[in-house]
């Protein structure tokens, strides 16, 4: 870690001389180039090292037949053959592709108003939207997609409205349907999409809108042609994220999908493993490999759209401030638009949640059930030693995972803004753990970890190398973000007035990353902190963490339990997320 | 420059904490000596005690609940060796067996005791586990052991339906493997698509009603669009508790009657003959802790041990020790059912079969 500190310091120093270079002589362009290079030589070799390895596993063990001892044996290519084989493999993959496509568009539509209303309306209560979403965001997933499978199942409350209402005994709504997935999966990435997309509205330049309505459009038309046509490279490129991350989901595929026979890709992943005894490691792989493919071409046009992102967005150089639309009439439609996606996004599921986690055991909202209420589980979560050890885990876990991101992002971030010489590379490979399913990824650190020895297997220093891993494309993004709004002129300027190169780094770049770096931190911590499906495999005696006990307690039926350890669960995490949104109007970073 | 070195240092110290987090999972080496595992001489409790005490910890992978019984049966061991501090990972058989693999693949076992259902050929087969003698199993009854000791049996599971009270009335419930062929309980029946689950349920059928009518009779039963919860047997029972659905088919009996003590609208019902498992214990073939281990799975077998998962209403495999009073309208031989007990080697045997039916008929 020490050398990473030096890199930074050597790279802006060199950096600086890059920038002197004409005064300067010669020899001091070149080194300037060897030192960027050793940077990125090195950072390239750390990010080989932590993602290369999971890549040969998962190649290797789709290519091997297994033995019974769990040993890998010949060399074959049935795994693959018996995939394209089956009868179900067509059907899964559209069903794939129509589920993630789904919930990229319900996203970005719900992401998009949310940024668009907050940003750029007069519409009062905006500060609700950012709000909402912060909570939203420490909500576990799983206990999020249980909220969800209560209130919108056969016995849930909305089945009971609309059977009152029509009569009748069938359910009206199925949510173990492809609609429910993509429903629910499209609403759990609506505040990511939210989040990410409200820099893009707040950074874009009113000037093309105001000459929109010189040439006399209208509201809507200089809203559609070009608001969101500015946003387009943004909003395309954050859709096919949520595109790839639905692709590769598993919790909502196999608690939501299973239970209607809805198969995905990942679903049948899921059932490789747990179906066969032992869990046929070579089929999932296969599928793993096939996916990665899917994934990589998916990535390249990521990576085109976002390239074209930062072109269009080429304007902060120079002083603007975004127009306000005045809705007028509007405002009551934009009122109950901030009403309502909160309540969809946080209210309904954490109320859902909260219900349940007071009653003994679960049954659908009553008012004959008022009387049964009590706070039984929260006093048996909250007097738990197991419990209380799983959070202590779960915050070491998420703050040591989002400082080794930060830490990596930041140098790789100046890297890539600065376009050091090979940081295109170093682009692309920190973007390669997105095109990992979690459940592949997991199952390749399991090998690797078991095979580093008894130190780092089961450890809590294992699962924060993979959720590092996992979360290095977020905090490289958010990085990025960060490290573009400094101008190199800053640094230059205070060269010019005699700063020393050190002096510079510390005192002008580094306070001005700050900002950024914490807000990355946070983001990542979030996001760490409720993965489950990435971390299942690898706990071990000394690492059990909260979303793993979450899940166990599901599949143990605790309902109760499990909805009251998410309620205290959720309020820490509300809490840090409070941090991070009073941290980040501080400094007025490019989120909330 | 005196910002770099506070950096630095900063920088250090996490390094530190990394390393320290690390270490905790470091296990000591076994000491040396010879293996415990099948030593009969009569200074044997003396030898792991003393051998225990200096290993210090013993970690246990089970498939048991660890609110309900696990952390009882370790906490209870823990009183009685205060030496020995034991650890615990609990997981479904199937991560169970991936984690043990694993670990066996490369030589570096961290499991020392492994408690589980359903896995006892497939890690004799992976070359995983030693035989191993204890003085408790002597009380066992033979027809229910491994003849090579490769497990001893820890628990039984007996398997069957349940219902909502509130939704099917106990007179309407279905009594038997046909009545749930009747058309109007169509798409009203759960089951958790897991090895324990619905893999489990077709070889009971299979085992008693011979392959060719098991196959009428199971090609029937797909025709009622059961759903299948990815999850373990008891979240299924939760969904039936929630009126998600009327019935299930593959309850472990206890679960319902546990939770219609606190209230709940769900029932037990015992289907003739009635799936009954064993689940059981093992021993790595290189345990970390060799000593400690032996020690445990004693206590696991032993009545004191056994009364732990009475009390958590459990099925306890000693003979002398019964399961709680009110679990006894559940128990195949107290309410005059037969047994349709699938011993380790049959379970394993009929597998492939099992979930290529499973697959055929129901994943459609």
């Amino acid at each position: 870690m020490p050398n990473d500190a030096l890199c930074i310091m050597r790279g802006e120093q060199a950096q600086l001389e890059g920038m002197m270079g004409p005064v300067g002589p010669e020899s001091g362009r070149s080194s300037t180039i060897r030192r960027h290079s050793l940077k990125v030589v090195l950072l390239i070799a750390l990010f080989c090292a932590a993602i290369i390895p999971p890549f040969m596993f998962l190649a290797y063990s789709s290519l091997h037949r297994l033995d019974p001892s769990g040993a890998f044996g010949a060399f074959t290519f049935e795994h693959f053959a018996a995939i394209f084989r089956s009868q179900a493999f067509g059907p899964t993959l559209v069903k794939s592709a129509v589920y993630s496509l789904g919930a990229a568009l319900l996203a970005l539509m719900v992401g998009t108003t949310q940024a668009w209303l907050a940003e750029r309306t007069d519409a009062s209560l905006r500060q609700v939207l950012y709000a909402a979403s912060i909570v939203s965001l420490g909500i576990p997933y799983v206990l999020y997609v249980v909220a969800w499978i209560l209130f919108l199942g056969k016995a849930g409350p909305v089945n009971a409205f609309l059977q009152r209402l029509f009569g009748g005994a069938g359910p009206y709504i199925n949510v173990h349907s492809l609609g429910g997935m993509i429903f629910i999966e499209g609403i759990l990435w609506s505040p990511l999409a939210f989040l990410l997309l409200s820099p893009v509205f707040r950074n874009s330049d009113a000037s093309f809108e105001e000459a929109a309505s010189i040439a006399g459009a209208g509201v809507f038309a200089t809203l559609r042609r070009v608001t969101f046509g500015m946003a387009r490279p943004a909003l395309l490129a954050l859709g096919l994220l949520v595109f790839i991350k639905a692709a590769e989901s598993f919790e909502v595929p196999a608690l939501i999908g299973l239970p209607g026979s809805m198969s995905v890709l990942t679903t049948t992943i899921y059932q490789r493993l747990t179906l066969d005894m032992p869990p046929d490691i070579g089929s999932a792989s296969a599928f793993g490999v096939l996916l990665l493919v899917v994934m990589a071409i998916l990535l390249q046009i990521y990576n085109r759209v976002a390239a074209q992102a930062h072109r269009y967005q080429s304007v902060t150089g120079k002083g603007f401030r975004p127009r306000v639309v005045r809705l007028g009439r509007w405002r009551y439609i934009a009122g109950a638009l901030i009403v309502t996606i909160p309540f969809i996004v946080v209210v309904i599921p954490l109320a859902t949640i909260l219900w349940a986690a007071l009653l003994p055991y679960y049954q659908p909202f009553s008012i004959a059930a008022m009387p049964m209420l009590g706070a039984g589980n929260f006093v048996q979560v909250l007097n738990s030693q197991s419990f209380r050890g799983s959070i202590a885990n779960s915050l070491m876990l998420g703050a040591a995972a989002a400082t080794l991101v930060t830490a990596l992002s930041a140098i790789a971030g100046w890297c890539v803004a600065r376009r050091v010489a090979g940081s295109r590379s170093l682009d692309t490979l920190a973007a390669l753990p997105l095109v990992f399913p979690a459940i592949v990824l997991s199952l390749a650190f399991l090998e690797i970890f078991v095979h580093a020895g008894t130190r780092i297997y089961g450890s809590l220093l294992s699962l924060i190398i993979v959720s590092a891993v996992a979360y290095l494309p977020y905090g490289l993004r958010y990085a990025q973000l960060g490290v573009i709004q400094i101008h190199p002129e800053l640094e230059e300027a205070a060269a010019m007035a005699g700063a020393r190169q050190v002096g510079t780094f510390f005192r002008v770049v580094l306070p001005l990353l700050v900002p950024a770096m914490i807000s990355c931190w946070l983001f990542v911590f979030l996001l760490a902190v409720r993965a489950v499906s990435l971390l299942l495999l690898l706990v071990g005696p000394d690492s059990q963490i909260v979303a793993v006990a979450l899940f166990d307690f599901w599949n143990n039926g605790q309902i109760g339990e499990l909805a009251a350890l998410g309620c205290v669960w959720t309020a820490i995490m509300t809490l840090f997320s409070v941090a991070f949104l009073v941290v980040a109007r501080r400094h007025q970073l490019p989120i909330g | 420059m005196r910002t770099v070195g506070r950096i630095r240092s900063f920088l250090l110290i996490l390094g530190a904490i990394a390393t320290s987090v690390a270490g905790q999972a470091e296990v000591q080496p076994a000491p040396p000596g010879d293996n415990p595992a099948m030593y009969r001489g009569p200074d044997r409790e003396q030898r792991l005690i003393e051998g225990a005490r200096k290993e210090g910890q013993v970690t246990v992978y089970s498939s048991i609940i660890v609110d309900q019984a696990l952390r009882p049966i370790l906490n209870g061991f823990e009183a009685k060796y205060p030496f020995v501090k034991p650890q615990y990972v609990r997981d479904d058989p199937p991560q169970q067996l991936q984690k043990v693999m694993a670990e066996s693949r490369a030589g570096r076992m961290v499991v020392d005791v492994l408690e589980s259902t359903g896995l006892e050929v497939s890690v004799r087969a992976a070359n995983i586990n030693q035989p191993f003698w204890s003085p408790q199993t002597e009380a066992y009854a033979p027809e229910r052991r491994d003849p090579e000791n490769y497990w001893a049996p820890t628990r039984f599971s007996y398997l069957g339906a349940c219902y909502n009270t509130n939704l099917v009335k106990s007179g309407e419930a279905p009594k038997s493997f046909e009545d749930f062929l009747d058309p109007k309980w169509k798409g009203k029946i759960a089951w958790s698509s897991t090895v324990i689950g619905a893999i489990l349920f077709i070889t009971g059928v299979r085992n008693f009603m011979g392959e060719e009518k098991a196959l009428t009779y199971l090609q029937k039963l797909a025709t009622q669009d059961i759903a299948p919860i990815a999850s373990a047997n008891r979240v299924v029972v939760d969904r039936v508790m929630a009126g998600e659905y009327a019935l299930c088919l593959d309850a472990f009996l206890h679960h319902p009657i546990i939770s219609a003590r606190k209230g709940a609208p769900v029932a037990p019902l015992p289907l003739d003959p009635v799936l009954t498992v064993v689940s059981s214990v093992m021993l790595p073939k290189a345990p970390p802790h060799p000593y400690a281990a032996m020690l445990f799975i004693d206590y696991l077998l032993s009545k004191e041990g056994q009364e732990r998962l009475q009390a958590a209403d459990y099925f306890p495999a000693h003979p002398g020790v019964p399961a709680s009073p009110d679990l006894d309208r559940i128990v195949p031989q107290k309410i005059g059912l037969h047994v349709n007990f699938i011993p380790p080697a049959k379970m394993n045997a009929d597998l492939a079969r099992s979930r290529a039916l499973y697959q055929e008929l129901f994943a459609k």
